[in-house]
C-alpha cells in the first residue's frame, strides 16, 4: 500500500473534525473523498499534507511515517479548494515557486516550468497573473504549480468547485486523464457523487468526521454497507418498515431499508406480468427527467420515486397506479443486504 | 419641462445647499487656518521667516521630531507586522483581547499615556531605583519621548493589516508552507507582496500621527530646549514667548510636512486600488 493512514483523530476545541480515520491507497490510484460539506475531508487532505497535525493516529507514506516530517519534505503536491495561486507572481513564477524554494538550478527550473506549462496546455500565458485568467485555466495552474517539484502524492481539494458546470465535465476528464499518464498516486476531495463515480478508481465516503465506506464505484453503488452510503450514493427513498410491502412480508416490520429508483417500476396494473406482485399507490408528482419521468408515488404512506420511460403510456398526477418493487437494501450489523420480492416469480413461459 | 434630477434623486437646491455647507465647513476649519499660518509666518517678511525656520533651536527640534518619528515608526511597524500576523494566521485564546488591546492608545487621551510613562520611569515611579543604578535616564529624555510617541501611534499599522490580511486569509502561505518554503520564505516571498500597500499606507499614517503628537510627548519631554522639544512642543514655546511669527513660521514646517506625507498618502491609495 502507497498510502496508509492508520486512526486519525482530530478535534478543532471541542469539535471531533476527524475520528478513527484509517484507510489505504495503491501506488497510482485516484482515489475520491466523497461527503457532505462539512464532513472533515479537507481535514483528512490537510492532515496528510501536513498542514494540520493529527492528535493521534499514524499517516505512512510508501511505508514511511511521515507524522513528523514537514510539508515540504513528504514529497506532496497539494491543490488547493480555490486554488491559492500567488495572486502577486505570474503564471511563470507560480509554477517555479516550488522549485526555488528546492534551490533547483535556474536552467532546470526553466525547462521544468516550460515542459509543465506545455503539458498543462497554457501556452503563451506564462507572463499572466492570476487575476487575468479564467476558472479552468487557474484550476491548469494550480494543477502544474502542485506538479512542479515532481511529488508522488497530488491532493486535491475540491479541484473542479469554482468551474461551471459545462466545462467541469471536460476538466475533469482531462484531470483524470493527465493523472494516469503521470502515474502519480492521487487524493481528490469532492461532495458531487457524480464526480467521484465519474473520474476515481476508488470513493472513501465520509461523514460526520468518519470514514463510511471505502472502494470501487460500482461497490459503493451496488454494496453499500452503511445506510447512510445508500442513502448518499444515488437517488434513494428510506422505508421505515418494509414488511409491508407485498413480497416483503417475511422482513420485520420496523425493518429500515432503501429503495432506489431503479429498482421499482410504476405502471398501470394491465403492464405487469404478475399483478400479485404489485401494491397500489397515489400519483403525487410527475416531472421530466431529459430520458425519462420522474414518478413519486404515495404508497402506504411512503414516498418512493421511480422512473418510467417516455415511450410507454403518460400517468396524471392523482392516478392510482401499480408499482412493483423489485429488490431493496436492509440494513443490520453486518452491512448491507439485498432483499428481492418473494412473489415476483418468473414471467409465464412461453412455448413456441 | 420635466425637473432635472441629480443622482441621488434629490432636488437640486438640495445638492446645492449640501454642497455649499461641505465647502463653508472646510473653508472656516482647514483653509482659512492654514491660510492664517502662512500670512503670519511671513508677517515680518521673508527673511525673519528663514531666520525663524533655520534658528538653531527650531533645527534641533526638527532633528528630535524627526528621529522619535523614525524609531517610533520603525518601532512600530515591526510590531503591526508581527501582530498583524499573529492575529490572522494563527489560533489562539485571547485573540480577541489583543486586538482590544492594540487598540487601547486610540482610546487612551495621550496625556494619560505621557503620564503613565512617567508614573513607570519617573523619580517616584516604579523602575526609576534601577534605573538610576544604571545610569538611565528615560523621562524627561530622548527615550520618553520616543517611548510615548511609539504608544500613541501603535495601532496604525496593526490595524491597517488585520483586515487585509485576514480578507487575504491563510490559503496562499498553506501552498507555500506544503512546497517546502520556510516561515521567512514564505512572509518575504508571499505574504509581505500582498501587503505591502496596506502596509506602506499604514506607515505613512503612522508616521503623520508620530511627526505630529504634542500631548503625550509634552508629558514626558520636560521641553528643555535643544535637548528634549520636539517640533510640537517647540512651537509652542515660541507662541506663549509671544514670537508668534516665529511661531507661525516653524508651523508651516509641520504644514508642509503634512501636505507631502498626504500627497504620499493619496498616492499609495491609489497604487493599492490599482494593484487590487
Ligand atoms: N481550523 C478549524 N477550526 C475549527 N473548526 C474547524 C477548522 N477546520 C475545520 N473545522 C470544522 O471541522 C469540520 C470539518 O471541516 P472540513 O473543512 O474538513 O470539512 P469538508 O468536508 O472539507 O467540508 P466542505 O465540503 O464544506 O469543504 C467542520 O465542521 C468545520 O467547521
Ligand atoms: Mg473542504
Amino acid at each position: 500500500m502507497y498510502i496508509e493512514v492508520n486512526n486519525l483523530n482530530k478535534t478543532f476545541g471541542k469539535f471531533k473534525a476527524s475520528k478513527e480515520v484509517s484507510f489505504t491507497i495503491e501506488k497510482g490510484n485516484l482515489v475520491a473523498l466523497l461527503g457532505p460539506s462539512g464532513s472533515g475531508k479537507t481535514t483528512i487532505l490537510r492532515m496528510l499534507a501536513g498542514l494540520e497535525a493529527p492528535d493521534s493516529g499514524d499517516i505512512f507514506i510508501d511505508g514511511k511515517r511521515v507524522n513528523k516530517i514537514a510539508p515540504g519534505e513528504r514529497g506532496i503536491g497539494f491543490v488547493f479548494q480555490n486554488y491559492a495561486l500567488f495572486r502577486h507572481m505570474t503564471v511563470y513564477e507560480n509554477i517555479a515557486f516550488g522549485l526555488q524554494v528546492k534551490k533547483a538550478n535556474k536552467a532546470k527550473i526553466r525547462q521544468r516550468v516550460e515542459e509543465l506549462i506545455e503539458l498543462v496546455g497554457l501556452k503563451g500565458l506564462d507572463k499572466r497573473y492570476p487575476h487575468q485568467l479564467s476558472g479552468g485555466q487557474k484550476q491548469r495552474v494550480a494543477f502544474a504549480r502542485a506538479l512542479a517539484p515532481g511529488p508522488s502524492v497530488l491532493l486535491l481539494d475540491e479541484p473542479f468547485a469554482a468551474i461551471d458546470a459545462k466545462i467541469r465535465k471536460e476538466l475533469r476528464t482531462w484531470l483524470k486523464n493527465m493523472i494516469h499518464k503521470l502515474g502519480v498516486t492521487s487524493i481528490f476531495v469532492t461532495h458531487d457523487q457524480e464526480e467521484a463515480i465519474d473520474v476515481a478508481d476508488e470513493i472513501i465516503v465520509t461523514n460526520l468526521g468518519a470514514v463510511e465506506q471505502k472502494g470501487t464505484p460500482v461497490e459503493i453503488y451496488k454494496k453499500p454497507s452503511t445506510p447512510f452510503v445508500a442513502h448518499f450514493i444515488g437517488e434513494s427513498s428510506i422505508i421505515e418498515n418494509a414488511g409491508i410491502f407485498k413480497g416483503f412480508k417475511d422482513l420485520h416490520e420496523d425493518k429500515k431499508s432503501i429503495i432506489r429508483p431503479e429498482f421499482i417500476e410504476i405502471g398501470r396494473i394491465e403492464e405487469f406480468v404478475n399483478p400479485l406482485a404489485t401494491d397500489r399507490g397515489i400519483i403525487k408528482n410527475v416531472s421530466f427527467h431529459g430520458s425519462s419521468w420522474e414518478i413519486s408515488v404515495d404508497m402506504k404512506g411512503c414516498l418512493l420515486t421511480g422512473y418510467r420511460s417516455l415511450e410507454k403510456a403518460p400517468l396524471k398526477v392523482g392516478e392510482e397506479i401499480a408499482v412493483l418493487i423489485h429488490r431493496l437494501y436492509v440494513f443490520d450489523e453486518q452491512g448491507t443486504k439485498i432483499v428481492e420480492n418473494k412473489l415476483k416469480v418468473d414471467p409465464m413461459p412461453v412455448y413456441i | 419641462m420635466k425637473k432635472h434630477k441629480s443622482h441621488g434623486g434629490e432636488p437640486k437646491g438640495i445638492k446645492i445647499i449640501l454642497i455649499g455647507i461641505s465647502v463653508l465647513f472646510l473653508v472656516t476649519m482647514l483653509i482659512l487656518p492654514l491660510a492664517l499660518i502662512i500670512t503670519q509666518a511671513l508677517g515680518k517678511g521673508v527673511r525673519a521667516y528663514i531666520e525663524a525656520i533655520t534658528d538653531h533651536y527650531t533645527l534641533k527640534a526638527l532633528q528630535l521630531t524627526l528621529l522619535a518619528t523614525i524609531t517610533a515608526v520603525a518601532a512600530n511597524t515591526l510590531f503591526g507586522i508581527t501582530a498583524a500576523w499573529c492575529i490572522t494566521k494563527f489560533k489562539f485564546k485571547g485573540k480577541q483581547f489583543l486586538i482590544t488591546l492594540i487598540d487601547l492608545p486610540f482610546s487612551i487621551s495621550p496625556v494619560i499615556a505621557g503620564l503613565i510613562f512617567v508614573l513607570i520611569f519617573g523619580r517616584n515611579g516604579l523602575f526609576y531605583g534601577l534605573l538610576e543604578q544604571f545610569d538611565v535616564k528615560i523621562v524627561f529624555a530622548l527615550p520618553g519621548i520616543i517611548l510615548a510617541t511609539i504608544f500613541v501611534t501603535f495601532p496604525f499599522v496593526a490595524r491597517e493589516l488585520i483586515p487585509l490580511m485576514e480578507a487575504q486569509g491563510t490559503d496562499e502561505e498553506a501552498a507555500a508552507a506544503s512546497m517546502g518554503a520556510g516561515g521567512f520564505t514564505i512572509f518575504w516571498r508571499i505574504t509581505l507582496p500582498n501587503i505591502k500597500w496596506g502596509l506602506l499606507y499604514g506607515i505613512i499614517l503612522c508616521t503623520a500621527r508620530a511627526m505630529g503628537e504634542f500631548g503625550a510627548v509634552s508629558v514626558v519631554s520636560g521641553h528643555i530646549r535643544g535637548k528634549t522639544n520636539t517640533l510640537p512642543l517647540h512651537i509652542e514655546i515660541l507662541y506663549s514667548e509671544y514670537q508668534f511669527s516665529a511661531a507661525f513660521a516653524v508651523s508651516s514646517c509641520l504644514v508642509m510636512i503634512a501636505v507631502i506625507i498626504l500627497i504620499l498618502r493619496n498616492l499609495v491609495e491609489w497604487k493599492a486600488k490599482k494593484s487590487r
